[in-house]
C-alpha cells in the first residue's frame, strides 16, 4: 500500500478571512495564482471551478465543506486531457488565526497508490502557497514556477 | 550517526522573492537571524567541519551541530542536535 498525502504548513501575516478570501475568489486569486480564477465561495455540494490564464476551465470539482473562515475542503481532478486519469483527490485548507495572523495548514490526499498528479501537486502547492503568502504580505504575488512550455502546454489542454 | 546515510523525515520547500544571496545572508549572519528568528542567533564557522551553534536570545546554545556543507549561496548543510537532548543524537 502506498496511498500518499502532501502535507504543507505556512504561518502568514493575514488575517484567517483575508486568506479564505483570496482563496476562494477568483478575483485575487488570479493575482497570486499565477493567472488561475479559482472560485470556491460556494456552501457544501456548490461546485469550485477554476479557469486557467488562457480562459479555459481546469477545474469543477465539488466542494465537500465550507466553514468560513476556517475549514474548507474540496474535489481535486484536473480537466486537462494530458493528465493521467485518476480518480479525484481532496484538498483541505486549515486556517487557524494566531495572533492576528493565520497558521495555514493545506493538506492534499486520496490519492490513488503511486499517483502521478500527487508528484505533480507535490511541486505546485509550495509554488502556490508561498506567492499565497507574499501576496497577503506585500501585494504582490511571486513568478511561476513552471517554464513557458508548460504554460504553453496548459493553455492548450 | 551516519550523516551521510541519514533521510530525512521532513522537507519544506518555499518560494521567496529575492535572490539566493540574500537568503543565504539571512541564513547565516547572526544580526539578520534575530531579525527573523524571534530573536534567536544562528552562529555559524563559514567552512565545511565548522561549527553551528543556535542560540536563545540570551546567548545559550539552544541548537548546536556541524556544517557539513557550505557552498555559498547555494547548499549549506548542519547536523542539529539540541542541547539537553544528547541521548537522542
Amino acid at each position: 500500500m502506498n496511498k500518499p498525502s502532501f502535507v504543507y504548513v505556512t504561518y502568514i501575516a493575514a488575517l484567517p478571512e483575508r486568506v479564505w478570501e483570496a482563496l476562494t475568489k477568483p478575483d485575487l486569486s488570479e493575482k497570486y495564482w499565477f493567472g488561475y480564477r479559482v472560485q470556491a465561495d460556494g456552501k457544501p455540494g456548490e461546485r469550485m471551478t477554476a479557469f486557467n490564464p488562457a480562459g479555459r476551465k481546469a477545474h469543477d470539482d465539488p466542494i465537500i465543506e465550507s466553514d468560513p473562515p476556517r475549514r474548507l475542503v474540496y474535489g481535486w481532478k484536473p480537466l486537462y486531457k494530458d493528465l493521467p486519469d485518476e480518480r479525484p483527490s481532496r484538498v483541505t485548507f486549515l486556517l487557524e488565526p494566531f495572533k492576528g495572523q493565520t497558521r495555514l495548514t493545506v493538506t492534499h490526499d486520496e490519492f490513488d497508490e503511486d499517483s502521478r498528479i500527487f508528484k505533480m501537486i507535490s511541486k505546485g502547492w509550495p509554488a502556490v502557497l508561498s506567492s499565497l503568502k507574499s501576496f497577503l504580505e506585500t501585494g504582490k504575488g511571486l513568478e511561476p514556477s513552471w517554464d513557458d512550455e508548460q504554460r504553453k502546454r496548459a493553455a492548450e489542454a | 550517526m551516519d550523516v551521510s546515510k541519514f533521510k530525512p523525515k521532513t522537507v519544506y520547500v518555499i518560494y521567496i522573492a529575492t535572490t539566493p544571496e540574500k537568503v543565504w545572508q539571512a541564513l547565516t549572519d547572526p544580526a539578520f537571524s534575530k531579525k527573523y528568528f524571534f530573536g534567536f542567533v544562528i552562529d555559524v564557522e563559514p567552512k565545511t567541519g565548522g561549527a553551528f551553534f543556535l542560540r536563545y536570545p540570551d546567548g545559550r546554545v539552544h541548537v548546536s551541530g556541524q556544517v557539513i556543507e557550505w557552498s555559498p549561496p547555494r547548499r549549506f548543510s548542519c547536523t542539529w542536535l539540541v542541547e539537553g537532548m544528547k541521548e537522542f543524537g
